[in-house]
């Protein structure tokens, strides 16, 4: 392989499936499984607009999609939490409880609007570090998104698919909001954290050199 | 994107059910021994830049090394597509030229007085050229990124829209009057046939990525100069392809030649590769009629890795030789010295 071709190959991130802990399943707890109900009730043509063009109607696609799975995720911990307080004492709750925890990591909807700006900020501010971060992450958080679909495919039956069914249709103009709701639902798997890391990190160098650009979530 | 093999080039068909395949040229440009270090001074620079940050910047780093290594190597072929196109235009020919245009200030290289080296887009510096050279053309400016589906980027795109059409408008022959709508109708004669009128321009120059669409150049006369395409490598086979229909979409009627125009340099030679790979797979969803230039790329690609080949080949030899001498020369030094630094009389 020349030099160039190894400078360019693929990124290193993490690619095993590995669980570290069991995966929570919350159908049987709630009696509904609320990621198959969603998935079965998505509408595809919900906010489908006849006089924008093909890229600009995915694009709001992509961006209804993400929130869709942040709102999917927003009722499961509600769901979750309702469940407890009404079973303290049952054998999963010390799981619920845990699972609980990542709630306040899911921060507010506005996050997934924030994105576009984002972009169009680093867009126009190349080569400025930080925009090559922002930019950078989108990248890096596309190739993820493209081999943990490819995974997904081969993974029929596991739970982690079911988030994953929607990402066929709409692959996500900014993937990283997609890919952060899967990583707070499946933080168990070794793929996970390294998404929200990676998000950690790029917010605190936003916040430190361009805290206007993150006002409207803080 | 529109399919340009509904209508593949006039001479591509014909010869595809008439006979052989006809030969499109490859152009393989040389590469000073400049370009080639500068190059090599890229790589090694990027490769510490990437080693010292993160995995997200490492991502972008990697898009950028790839852009300023291809807008360094399409540099060095303004001067010869210049003389090119100043050749086919004393034949009364028109010329397409379509290539990249990103100007780089450079992440690693520097200017004498440490400023970051700056290249213009080549699209950019061909034009600065002609326009030396007193040649007036079409350019069409390339679209900010993913402007087609960001709404809040659609004014910007709409106003370049407008530039660009207007651009196109110079460059195609017959005539054109703008309606209430902003749609532009061809001027029609009496027997609603197409009138002919010579276009302003002669060359244009058009970004990959604007390459697609254009249905100005679908109309056809018999009166027009033949079309001369001129191509530079891009590692994407939809971009390329969508170029090469442009040539049977060319506003002429007869032959287009098409001609790669690339060199031996370590960018062009990743993006033949990858272009290869793109068009074979396209050749094997079977369009039949990709074959020549698959030859084409496929030719271009093993003519440069050859040449650079023989170029390593004559470095490590040059290398050896050195080395040879050298160690001559520590043995030579060695013995005059030997007698004395051993302490040992003859």
């Amino acid at each position: 392989m020349n030099l160039l071709e190894e400078l360019v190959k693929g990124p290193d991130f993490v690619k095993s499936d590995h669980l570290s802990g069991s995966i929570l399943c919350s159908a049987p707890l709630l009696r509904v499984d609320v990621w198959q109900e969603a998935f079965d009730r998505y509408d595809p043509f919900a906010d489908s607009e006849s006089s924008l063009s093909v890229e600009q109607q995915q694009y709001r696609s992509d961006l209804s999609v993400d929130r869709y799975l942040y709102d999917t995720l927003a009722l499961e911990f509600q769901l979750l939490a309702t469940w407890i307080e009404e079973n303290p004492n049952h054998p999963a709750a010390a799981q619920v409880e845990s699972f609980l925890k990542r709630r306040e990591q899911l921060g507010a909807q506005s996050r997934i609007e924030q994105q576009e700006r984002l972009f169009l900020w680093a867009q126009r501010n190349e080569p400025d570090e930080i925009a090559a971060s922002i930019l950078g992450w989108r990248l890096l958080c596309d190739d993820l998104a493209e081999c943990l679909l490819d995974w997904a495919l081969q993974q029929p039956h596991d739970l982690r698919w079911q988030h994953i069914r929607l990402w066929q249709q709409s692959r996500g103009f900014y993937p990283q909001n997609r890919l952060r709701i899967w990583a707070l639902r499946f933080l168990e798997d070794a793929r996970a954290p390294q998404i929200l890391a990676w998000e950690s990190a790029i917010n605190r160098e936003i916040f430190e050199a361009h805290p206007e650009l993150l006002t409207v979530t803080q | 994107m529109e399919n340009p093999f509904e209508r593949p080039p006039a001479n591509v068909s014909a010869a595809l059910i008439n006979g052989p395949i006809p030969p499109y040229p490859g152009r393989l440009l040389p590469v000073t021994a400049e370009t080639h270090t500068a190059e090599r001074q890229l790589m090694a620079g990027y490769g510490r830049l990437i080693r010292s940050c993160d995995l997200p910047q490492q991502r972008k780093l990697k898009e950028d090394l790839a852009v300023e290594l291809n807008t360094a190597s399409d540099a060095t072929k303004v001067n010869s597509i210049l003389q090119q196109t100043l050749d086919l235009l004393s034949q009364n020919k028109k010329v397409i030229v379509t290539g990249d245009d990103v100007p780089v200030a450079s992440r690693i290289l520097k200017e004498p007085d440490g400023l970051p080296k700056e290249t213009p887009g080549f699209l950019s510096a061909l034009r600065q050229a002609l326009a030396g050279q007193g040649v007036e053309c079409s350019f069409i400016q390339a679209f900010p990124n993913h402007s087609e589906a960001i709404p809040g980027l659609a004014a910007e795109r709409a106003a370049m829209a407008s530039r660009n059409f207007k651009e196109m408008e110079r460059f195609v022959d017959g005539g054109f009057r703008k309606n209430e709508s902003a749609q532009r109708p061809e001027v029609r004669d009496r027997d609603n046939q197409p009138v002919y009128a010579p276009s302003q321009t002669k060359v244009i120059l058009l970004p990959y990525r604007q390459a697609a669409g254009w249905l100005e150049l679908n109309r056809r006369f018999l009166q027009p100069p033949e079309i001369s395409m001129i191509l530079t490598p891009t590692a994407s086979a939809d971009q390329f392809i969508q170029a090469i229909g442009r040539g049977s979409r060319r506003n002429s009627k007869g032959p287009t030649a098409v001609q790669l125009v690339a060199n031996d340099s370590c960018a062009d030679r990743h993006r033949l590769g990858q272009l290869l790979q793109g068009l074979q797979f396209i050749a094997a969803t079977g369009s039949p009629a990709v074959a020549p230039f698959l030859e084409l790329v496929a030719d271009c690609l093993d003519r440069a890795s050859a040449r650079r080949a023989a170029l390593d080949q004559r470095l490590i030899q040059l290398q050896k030789n050195q080395q040879i001498r050298s160690a001559r020369k520590f043995d030579a030094g060695q013995s005059r010295r030997s007698p004395s630094a051993s302490g040992v009389r003859p």
